[in-house]
């Protein structure tokens, strides 16, 4: 474990020789794959292998401090084996497709531990705002779709590497908790999510 | 250095386009098969296990109101018949005539044939004059493009134990019921046939209280 920490603050102390970053925007486009969690695990078990993430970031007042909007797209998806649904005296046999898209649109904040010197910035963060659900069940020649806006949270972390100096590779991860409502239970994912975040201009 | 990181992003975004795709699976034609079943639970399945069954099974249908009603085929009819009385059999219910018997089950099958519209330009377009792609066709009178049509046919059965002591002046009770619904117009005979046998077995699988 020692020796972990010595090359993170080895790779961290590295330094490049980069213009500051305050005042840049960057965009970050990620592949994004996700576990559900809870009850929504219950739901679908699956890894979720479609998904991704587009995000944008403002650095302001420091190098270290960014703010930004962000959307996600994650699909869960499972094909349950044949089984029996039982509600009250009612019963219900067949083969059930299931399927969740996750789409939350967050306004988020970001604490970056290094500034853009540095080989490696890891972040931490929390994004704010609403996550539109859509769930699809289907048994048998029926459809089950509820359509929902949700209150959501994403408490996130990660990591950029840097490639250039207008370019990173970013690897995070997040954890999507959209709240329930009146008539959708909550829903909680686990995202992990690689790819590119870049000045665009 | 920008050229190179641009180049990066636009195939990363296109293959990001390619996994936002709606998940689809394509199942086997008993994964659509659906079996439902419910009961009244205040009622005693243990003391009334004689039963009648009838020789035919009504095709529900508009003339079944207006006229004469239709059967399905007997051979089909049989086959329901039989996978009915052997499963009550089984649970260690008794055949009887419809006079004696404390449950009259009732079968009855439902066929209902769903058009799908579709078009897809690419059918014409390759040849059409002045076709580009994304032009629409405008139909006379519609003003949206003429649809191919496709169909499906789905079966309904529905079986029905009436309680024949509880009968009231305007209602019969229906203590217990089962309703298989699935694709007709997919595989041959046998194969349904085979999904028919299989499904009716299921109804009573999941009811166990009929024992």
């Amino acid at each position: 474990m020692k020796n972990l920490y010595i090359i993170l603050f080895l790779f961290i102390a590295t330094t490049t020789q980069s213009v500051a970053q305050l005042g840049e925007n960057y965009l970050t486009l990620q592949y994004s794959t996700a576990l559900g969690l809870g009850s929504t695990h219950e739901n679908i078990s699956k890894m979720a292998w479609r998904g991704f993430s587009l995000d944008y970031k403002r650095f302001v007042a420091s190098d270290l401090v960014a703010v930004g909007l962000d959307f996600n797209w994650n699909v869960l998806y499972e094909k349950k084996s044949y089984d029996t649904y039982t509600a009250g005296t009612a019963s219900l046999s067949g083969t059930q497709y299931r399927s969740l898209n996750v789409l939350p649109f967050m306004a988020t904040f970001d604490y970056f531990f290094a500034d853009n010197d540095h080989v490696l910035q890891p972040f931490i963060g929390l994004g704010v705002g609403p996550v539109h659900t859509i769930e699809n069940i289907d048994m048998g020649l029926y459809r089950y779709n509820n359509k929902e806006w949700h209150f959501g949270l994403k408490p996130q972390a990660g990591v950029w590497y840097y490639l250039n100096e207008t370019t990173k590779l970013s690897l995070s991860s997040e954890f999507i908790y959209a709240f329930k409502t009146s008539d959708t239970a909550k829903r909680e994912l686990l995202t992990f999510n690689i790819g590119f975040a870049f000045i665009p201009y | 250095m920008k050229k190179n990181h641009f180049k990066i992003i636009f195939w990363f975004s296109a293959f990001l386009l390619l996994c936002g795709c709606y998940p689809q699976e394509n199942g086997y034609v008993n994964e659509y098969d659906l079996v439902a079943t419910n009961y009244d639970k205040e009622f005693n399945f243990s003391a009334n296990k004689t039963y009648a069954l009838p020789d035919s099974i009504v095709l529900i249908g508009d003339q079944t109101l207006t006229g004469e009603p239709i059967f399905v085929d007997q051979a089909t009819a049989t086959l329901i018949l039989n996978q009915i009385r052997t499963n009550l059999n089984n649970y260690g219910w008794t055949e009887t005539d419809s006079l004696n018997a404390a449950i009259v089950l009732l079968p009855s099958a439902f066929k209902n044939t769903n058009v799908y519209y579709y078009y897809d330009w690419s059918y014409w377009g390759w040849y059409y004059p002045g076709y580009y792609p994304g032009y629409g066709w405008g139909y006379p009178g519609y003003g949206y493009p003429y649809p191919v049509a496709t169909s499906y046919q789905t079966g309904t059965l529905f079986m029905q134990m009436t309680y024949k002591a509880g009968i009231e002046a305007s209602s019969v009770p229906v203590v217990w019921t089962g309703v298989i619904n699935g694709l007709l117009n997919s595989g041959g005979s046998s194969s349904v046939n085979s999904r028919i046998t299989s499904t009716i077995n299921q109804a009573f699988t999941q009811s166990p209280y009929l024992k």
